[in-house]
């Protein structure tokens, strides 16, 4: 199965410029306000399910 | 060719990657979005040399976990959309992402995830059409990938090595994965 896209779709590179700034400014924000990344948790959840499902 | 597999020169590389997809790391969207012109440039130079610029559903989910308000989570949904998907199906890459696994643990690299073994799967399964972008190099050893090209950017601050990666399908014969 194909399942790659190949539409002729372009993208809007300075849309993505401008859409990285903003990301960019709030992640700072939310770092400022202490937000803290559970990225780890994430992972160790992520990773028994995958394992799970093999 | 071999050679120009294992490091091509610019000329090469954009000849090389002539309208492949190009598979951008979770990494890669991360460090953009501290660094967006540096980015921007990226992704110009990769449009330039008619690439297609493409992530999957696993990095998607690498790169907005880290948002924690809606409308950060909305602006990353955005942009993740000028990408182009690539479909990535458990099922089919079930064997493949195990034989690869278990080739890491073999060579003791144990830092890769998951989620890296995932984009090794969907490498080896589109090995002519998707090329790797990532500032990540140890979870993609040469041992199964050719490092084709090496872009630096050079921020006011620091450094920054990204490297593209091609799936070698000989390489992978030569360890039996395939």
């Amino acid at each position: 199965m194909d399942t790659l896209d190949k539409t002729k779709k372009k993208p809007n590179i300075a849309k993505i410029g401008k859409l990285m700034k903003e990301i960019g400014e709030l992640t700072k924000k939310e770092k400022q306000k202490g937000m803290i990344s559970h990225e780890r948790d994430f992972d160790e959840i992520f990773e028994e399910r995958i394992l799970r499902d093999l | 060719m071999k050679e120009i597999l294992m490091r091509s020169s610019k000329k090469e590389f954009l000849e090389i990657c002539k309208n492949k997809h190009i598979l951008f790391d979770a990494n890669v969207f991360i460090f953009g979005f501290g660094h967006y012109k540096e980015f921007e440039e990226l992704c110009n130079f990769l449009i330039q040399a008619k690439c297609v610029l493409a992530c999957f559903s696993l990095v998607e989910f690498e790169f907005l976990r880290t948002a924690h308000e809606p409308k950060n989570k909305e602006k990353r949904e955005n942009l993740l959309k000028e990408f182009r998907e690539i479909s990535f199906i458990v099922d089919d890459a079930r064997d493949d992402m195990i034989k690869i696994a278990n080739a890491y643990t073999a060579r003791r690299i144990t830092g890769a995830s998951a989620v890296d073994c995932c984009i090794a799967t969907l490498l080896k399964k589109h090995n002519q059409q998707v090329i790797l972008a990532t500032l990540n190099h140890k979870d993609f050893p040469t041992f199964l990938f050719d490092r084709i090209f090496i872009y630096p950017i050079d921020t006011d601050k620091d450094i920054f090595t990204l490297a593209f990666y091609r799936f070698n399908v000989e390489k992978a014969k030569k360890i039996k994965i395939m």
